[in-house]
């Protein structure tokens, strides 16, 4: 962090003035988690190549992370498992940002009662137990999860999960929203005779986005430990479909014979899970 | 905590016959920085006699709540570094167990810290505050100890002392704040008080019963006082000694006397002129460009100008503005209770009044920022309360606020740039427009440097990003230019750049301006014309010379002999006049 | 003189801080009562009409959702069903009929066993209740006492090594080291078994109450449960006393003489504790959540296993009333907690509200 010196006007270094090593190995991970599951079709196995005769077989050079139960190669898998991890997340950071800052513009209206009721509503989701939510909800969606190769899916559990990630953001942004009214930021727009239209677009947009940014990571990474967490309750995504959170109830079943089968795609989640809150919490120091 | 071994005084002033209270030898802090360490303090040596007072004077940022943390035994922060030997009492505390200096220094210095609204625990009550070391470290009774708080309230002028320890910090005002916190500083009984920053944000009222009271106390039980801050006026009123700090370092030392009469160093001598304090005017409006490079550039002006006003009468015109909250439980406030007032082209008027009178209300709803509850506003003849949306939006602009809070005006990531052109470009004006403007120029006649305008806003000093809101103000060619508090958070210098700037470009460009104040330093050096505001009424109005050589409202008078509190020691007789001469010349 | 204003009646100039006991008439203090517990039942309200929703959607219709569907129902006790709740009616009497019997504890029957929800749910609540406040208690005293002495060595290797560990521990789904736990455990274990109970809140030889046992058996869920939000609460009472810790009234402490002991845990400890009461207040649903796999891994016989075992049953009366009975504990103790972290930190809001209102 930096802020000016009252001292020459020039950039100093204050406080906390160590590179922010955890934010930056938590994007380099992350980076190279997201090219890895992007190119997983480039890996020379498929990721429903079945050979018995080449079950549990242990690290080797030709499988980086072994073989699972009935012979697929397993670093295949966690890659492509984390395609369909990673797009639960980012779809239901995107469906929790829309909705956090749909209903904060209610909460921040000047109608009172208008206003109240969102904040209601913000409260009962908030405390909607929402795993429970999501677990009922299999039972009404358990069809659409494995449509699609697991890609619906994601795009239905991203949704679902999204659904009931936005309110713990929601006051955030309408309390920036209604401070900035009266601002001194705003007062000189008006001072200035800027259009209403300026102002939503050039000012109020854009905070609005640079406040809700960095809290999205923390939503990914809730909703990557929601979408492990239900599949390996059996609530989610079901086998032979690869996601962390399947391969993890898979790897439970054969912990005995070669407990890589839940370590690999443990930890491919914990370290993804672990950047993105090390990005947020970097984010939002820089924001304040 | 690394302390290196005795090292030889580096300059320490001989001391009197008395015996020496304080003494420090190569003071230097350091803090952890990026790439290099920032270096706080620099080889600092000082020392203080029983009974005596010495000041520390310079800039924020110059390293001096650093020497006065170390100074007072307050632990490093992280990534501090800290170098050098104290003598309290003749004794070393660096020397002491832990648990022994911690009850050595706790009874034998005292710290007073600036107003801040943390500086006493919000969630114990005074009482508690004042008494729980005194039972911990001294083993005196609750009871004892609480009759002994209430004692020294007393003696510090409190009234209802009862009331006072039993309540919570934030249930009392800020001056009275502030005098607990001084009472938890006596309350041991020390031999040295440390007052940093001790009267900063306090109104201009309540820093002269404070400042007197230091300096009774001071007296009556002969304690040494190192008084820290960053207002010369302050410490020159207090101190014996004053150290000049600047940039970490001791610029100069000497009796203070010697540094108000002839100072030896540069520094010093600006600060004296900034503050007020000195005969000669150093040549700040020389460094300043020449007036012929700011005469105002035509066109777009001239038809404004044009426009509707007759060139003789006023300007604006405010005829009984009323302002009335209601507060969450159900009370109205009277903020603003019927003012009128008005204001000439080229005019400067100035709205003095403590904070809570009313000032900032009668400004901003004089532009219909907050609603009114009453009265008529007229521009140039025109009612605006008749104006609708575009014609409103144009009113703005030729009545433009200054906001207090230049910084949070402005998105920190914006560049200069375009900060500055924003107004033009929702014009749908070309930034740079055939007569002539353009960004470079607008910077220059706010002597910024030109280069500056790929920066951003966040990386630049609160003076600079005063004059980016200046430039941006003045893009627009408004006819009265609204200023509120514009100089409350920079130091004296900046400020009085800023002021002569302002009297510069008003005078060049015949703009009006109001400005909005609680210094009456500011005031009396740039205004034409005061009015005196308090609880929601103008008490007082006149020509600013005759308000302050011959103010008829108490309210006035108590204000200006506050302010003048600073000066009574002081062998200048006129010691504020140059800064008035500078202002009236036109 | 004129500057003294504090003697002037509460609220006579905006933001100014004012004494709260002459300032807050009792009216105004019924009316914030009655507002809040008003707008408790409302936000309640919204999650039983979001539960009733959701039952409609359930496959088999609200029938289903209340038991009506399992194979031993007979025709008579569909009818009973139909007749009780209102079902050949429209839906908001429905809500009207369900609402009701809610209110009375009536949830309907299971579609497994056939016994009533009420039942079921009672049965469990108890080993829930034990393994919360375990969680709980453990995370709080060791988040307090670690992340305070973290703050008062901000930067040091210990603090830096603290945020690595928890930076990493709070991402783990907490059944992952469950997992792994009880496979080194079982490996580790020899012929006599594992060192600790894996399975369970009691053992099959165990006759009536038994502290030492419940113990031995909670000792494993706490462990995985409080793992993750234990590394949550440490990095957040680490920041809000780092944050803290900056404020001048601690220098004024410490220059007072006081010992670092007082300094941190009287002064600083009192400034923290509300915030904190509040941020845990609203996390409490998600701490909710998280007991089912810790649950479910450990067969610990409570609320969250029941939860998943019918779930997977697709037992759906049982999941419901579980949803919407969670739901009303979270709000209510959310509001508690609130109301609790406003009562501690009544001078600090007042600070707040004193710096970002008035001039």
């Amino acid at each position: 962090m930096t802020q000016p010196s009252a001292l020459t006007g020039e950039l100093i270094s204050v406080g906390g003035t160590k590179p922010q090593f955890a934010a930056k190995a938590g994007a380099i991970w992350l980076a190279i988690i997201v090219a890895a599951a992007v190119l997983a079709p480039l890996s020379p196995y498929g990721v429903n190549a079945i050979s018995v005769q080449s079950a549990f077989l242990p690290v080797s050079l030709h499988h980086l992370l072994g073989t699972d139960d009935v012979g697929r190669d397993m670093l295949t898998r966690v890659l492509y498992g984390g395609r369909l991890s990673l797009l639960v997340a980012i779809v239901s950071a995107l469906v929790g940002a829309a909705l956090a800052i749909a209903v904060a513009a209610v909460e921040a209206n000047k109608n009172k009662l208008l206003a109240r009721s969102a904040q209601r509503i913000n409260e009962s989701f908030n405390a909607f137990p929402a795993q429970f939510a999501l677990i009922v909800a299999y039972g009404i969606f358990a069809f659409g999860y494995s449509a699609g190769a697991g890609v619906i899916g994601a795009l239905i559990m991203g949704t679902l999960i999204g659904a009931f990630s936005w309110p713990f953001m929601t006051p955030i942004i309408a309390l920036r929203i209604i401070d900035f009214y009266g601002s001194p930021r705003m007062n000189s727009l008006i001072a200035i005779g800027a259009p209403r239209r300026h102002i939503f677009f050039r000012h109020l947009l854009p905070m609005v986005i640079a406040t809700i940014w960095p809290l999205l990571p923390y939503v990914a990474g809730d909703a990557l430990v929601t979408e492990g967490t239900l599949s390996f309750l059996g609530f989610g995504f079901q086998p032979p479909i690869a996601s962390w959170g399947t391969m993890m109830a898979t790897g439970e079943s054969y912990i005995y014979q070669s407990p890589l089968l839940i370590i690999a795609p443990g930890i491919a989640l914990a370290a993804t899970v672990a950047s993105l809150l090390a990005i947020g919490e970097a984010a939002r120091r820089a924001n304040s | 905590m690394r302390r290196p071994g005795p090292r030889l005084a580096a300059a320490t002033l001989e001391a009197p016959d008395a015996r020496e209270v304080l003494s420090a030898t190569g003071i230097t802090v350091q803090f952890a920085g990026h790439p290099a360490p920032v270096v706080a303090v620099n080889d600092v040596s000082l020392s203080l006699a029983e009974g005596r007072c010495l000041g520390i004077v310079g800039q924020s940022g110059s390293g001096k709540s650093a020497l006065c943390r170390y100074l007072a035994g307050l632990p490093p922060r992280p990534g501090e570094r800290r170098a050098g030997r104290i003598l309290v009492t003749g004794q070393e505390p660096a020397a002491m167990r832990s648990s022994q200096r911690r009850k050595f220094l706790g009874t034998t210095v005292g710290l007073v810290l600036q107003e801040s609204g943390t500086g006493l625990n919000p969630l114990m009550t005074c009482g508690k505050q004042l008494t729980e070391h005194l039972v911990l470290n001294l083993g005196l009774s609750r009871a004892v100890a609480l009759q002994q708080a209430a004692e020294l309230l007393e003696k510090l002028g409190l009234p209802d002392v009862g009331r006072v320890l039993a309540a919570y910090p934030l249930q009392l005002s800020g001056g009275m704040r502030q005098r607990v916190v001084l009472a938890i500083a006596l309350s041991a009984s020390p031999r040295l008080l440390i007052a940093d920053e001790a009267t900063t944000g306090l109104d201009v009222t309540i820093q002269a019963q404070v400042l007197r009271l230091l300096r009774e106390q001071q007296r009556e039980r002969n304690m040494s006082l190192l008084v820290v801050s960053h207002d010369l006026r302050v410490v020159s009123y207090l101190a014996d000694e004053i150290m000049v700090m600047h940039s970490a370092q001791v610029v100069e030392h000497g009796s203070t006397e010697a540094i108000l009469s002839a100072p030896t160093a540069e520094y010093t001598s600006r600060l004296l002129a900034a503050s007020g304090l000195s005969g000669e005017q150093p040549g700040l409006l020389e460094t300043l460009p020449p007036v012929a490079t700011l005469a105002r550039h035509n066109g777009a002006a001239a038809a404004v100008q044009d426009a509707p006003a007759p060139p003789a009468g006023p300007v604006l015109e405010v005829g009984d503005l009323a302002v009335r909250y209601v507060t969450r439980a159900g009370a109205t406030v009277d903020a603003v209770a019927g003012v009128s007032y008005h204001i000439a082209p080229g005019e400067c008027l100035a709205l003095v009044g403590e904070s809570g009178s009313g000032k900032t209300s009668t400004a901003l709803a004089m532009l219909g920022l907050v609603a009114r509850s009453g009265g008529v506003i007229r521009v140039a003849g025109q009612e605006t309360g008749a104006m609708d949306g575009s014609r409103l939006r144009r009113f703005r602009r030729e009545i433009h606020l200054m906001a207090q809070d230049s910084r949070g005006a402005f998105n920190p990531r914006w560049t200069v740039e375009q900060v500055v052109t924003e107004p033009l470009r929702l014009r749908g004006e070309r930034v740079a427009t055939p007569n002539g403007w353009s960004v470079a120029r607008a910077l220059q006649e706010v002597t910024l440097d030109p280069a500056l305008s790929s920066r951003k806003i966040r990386t630049l000093s609160g003076g600079q990003v005063q004059r980016v809101a200046l430039a941006r103000a003045l893009s627009l060619e408004p006819r009265v230019l609204v200023l509120d508090e514009p100089l409350a958070s920079s130091d004296v210098i900046v400020q009085r750049q800023l002021i002569d700037l302002l009297t510069r470009i008003r005078i060049a460009r015949g703009m009006a301006i109001l400005l909005i104040s609680h210094d009456l330093a500011v005031v009396q050096s740039i205004a034409d014309r005061v009015m005196v505001m308090y609880k929601g009424n103008i008490v007082e109005e006149g020509p600013s010379e005759a308000v302050f050589a011959s103010p008829q409202h108490d309210y006035t008078i108590e204000l200006l002999t506050s302010a003048a509190l600073a000066r009574e020691t002081e062998p200048d007789p006129e010691p504020l006049a140059p800064a008035g001469e500078a202002g009236a010349v036109s | 003189m004129v500057s003294q204003v504090a003697e002037a009646p509460a609220d006579s100039s905006a933001g100014r801080p004012a004494d709260r006991r002459a300032g807050v008439a009792w009216a105004v203090r019924v009316r914030q009562f009655v507002m809040a517990t008003l707008s408790v039942a409302m936000t309640l309200l919204i999650i039983c009409v979001a539960t009733f929703g959701l039952m409609q959607l359930v496959p088999g219709g609200p029938l289903a959702a209340l038991g009506g569907s399992h194979g031993k129902a007979s025709h008579q006790q569909i009818q009973l069903l139909t007749h009780e709740f209102l079902l050949n009616k429209p839906a908001y009497l429905q809500f009207w009929a369900w609402l009701r019997s809610s209110l009375q504890g009536h949830f309907g029957y299971s579609l497994v066993s056939g016994s009533p929800v009420a039942q079921l749910i009672q049965a469990r609540i108890l080993p829930s209740v034990e393994l919360f406040v375990a969680i709980a208690s453990v995370s709080v005293a060791i988040a307090w006492v670690l992340g305070l002495w973290l703050a008062k060595h901000e930067g040091g290797w210990v603090d830096r090594l603290v945020l690595s560990v928890t930076g990493v521990a709070q991402g783990i789904p907490a059944f992952w080291i469950g997992v792994l736990i009880i496979y080194v455990l079982v490996k580790t274990g020899g012929p006599s078994g594992p060192i600790l109970p894996i399975a369970g809140s009691e053992s099959y030889q165990s006759s009536g109450i038994a502290l030492g046992d419940l113990f031995s058996h909670l000792i494993l869920p706490t462990f995985v449960g409080a793992t993750v939000v234990t590394s949550y609460y440490i990095r957040v009472v680490r920041d809000l006393a780092v944050d803290a810790l900056q404020d001048d009234y601690v220098h004024v402490a410490r220059a007072k003489g006081l010992s670092e002991m007082r300094v941190v845990n009287m002064h600083v400890g009192k400034n923290i504790i509300g915030p904190l009461l509040g941020l845990m207040g609203a996390d409490l649903p998600s701490i909710l959540t998280g007991l089912v796999a810790v649950e479910e891994i450990f067969s610990w016989p409570g609320l969250g296993q029941l939860l998943a075992s019918s779930s997977a049953r697709q037992d759906y009366p049982v999941v419901l009333a579980i949803t919407v009975i969670s739901g009303a504990i979270a709000i209510v103790s959310m509001r508690l907690s609130r109301l609790l972290a406003d009562w501690i930190g009544t001078g600090r809001r007042e600070v707040l509200s004193a710096r970002t209102g008035g001039q």
